[in-house]
């Protein structure tokens, strides 16, 4: 990105992106606390998702560097490649915490959170099209910022699937229990 | 190996995995982990368990043949 007027946008609406988030968490929670609670089993596998997070995102980081020492140019820009390794260590992270029951917090009001999330997932989906629809998703041969949008709601529609996955799994398994 | 123990004894105090989760702080989904032997708990959260249902940790932690 070499127009500084766009980055300034961009970082502007991260860190406003952000400060919504903090807000969006307090309400939803039940007890209207800034903070998510999880229990100890929870604590434990939330601690294997983020080391995997982090894996994720360090082994693709050192591949960037590899394709970055070869020359080989990718069809996006670097802020759109550094935004896609972050989105696929937070798809790592949650559905990790998903398939081992430590994404919903002891606090967490599931209603709230699925509006919240279908929204947001529909609001960046909606922006993606309209960019495909403009044009500026794609220009000089390279995805363009708007794109993000466009991984935000693939990432939210993930989170999404793996959860109704992961409810018909344990609902088979509970249905096994009682026969 | 299945915790049967803490499973009766929360059945004979009438008591649904959620009930029992929300008196001693924890999810459904972990105390279901801890009666199918996927989870072992803390000793904070075996005593909270035992408190709660009436038992020693003898009663419902330890293994027996």
């Amino acid at each position: 990105m070499s127009n500084p007027a766009q980055a300034t946008g961009l970082l502007i609406g991260v860190i406003l992106g952000l400060i919504i988030a903090a807000f969006l968490i307090r309400y939803m929670n039940r007890d209207r606390k800034w903070k998510t609670e999880y229990d100890e089993m929870q604590q434990r596998a939330r601690g294997k998702a983020f080391c995997y997070a982090f894996y994720t995102v360090m082994i693709l980081e050192a591949i960037l560097i590899f394709v970055d020492l070869f020359g080989i140019r990718l069809p996006m820009t670097a802020a759109v490649t550094h935004f896609t390794l972050i989105v696929i260590g937070i798809v790592v992270l949650a559905c990790y915490c998903i398939w081992h029951d430590a994404y919903v917090g002891l606090n967490t009001n599931m209603k709230r959170y699925t509006i919240i999330v279908v929204v947001a997932g529909a609001i960046n989906l909606l922006a993606g099209i309209m960019a495909i629809a403009n044009g500026t998703i794609w220009m000089n041969g390279q995805l363009q910022t708007p794109f993000i949008n466009l991984l935000c709601a693939f990432m939210l529609i993930a989170i999404g699937v793996v959860m109704t996955a992961k409810k018909a799994a344990d609902e088979r398994e509970e249905a096994g229990d009682d026969q | 190996m299945k915790n049967l123990q803490m499973k009766a004894a929360r059945a004979a105090m009438d008591l649904s995995q959620q009930d029992l989760a929300e008196r001693v702080g924890v999810s459904r989904q972990t105390i279901n982990a801890i009666e199918k032997g996927d989870y072992n708990p803390t000793i904070n959260l075996c005593r909270a368990i035992c408190k709660e249902l009436g038992r020693t940790l003898d009663e419902l932690f330890w293994e027996t043949d």
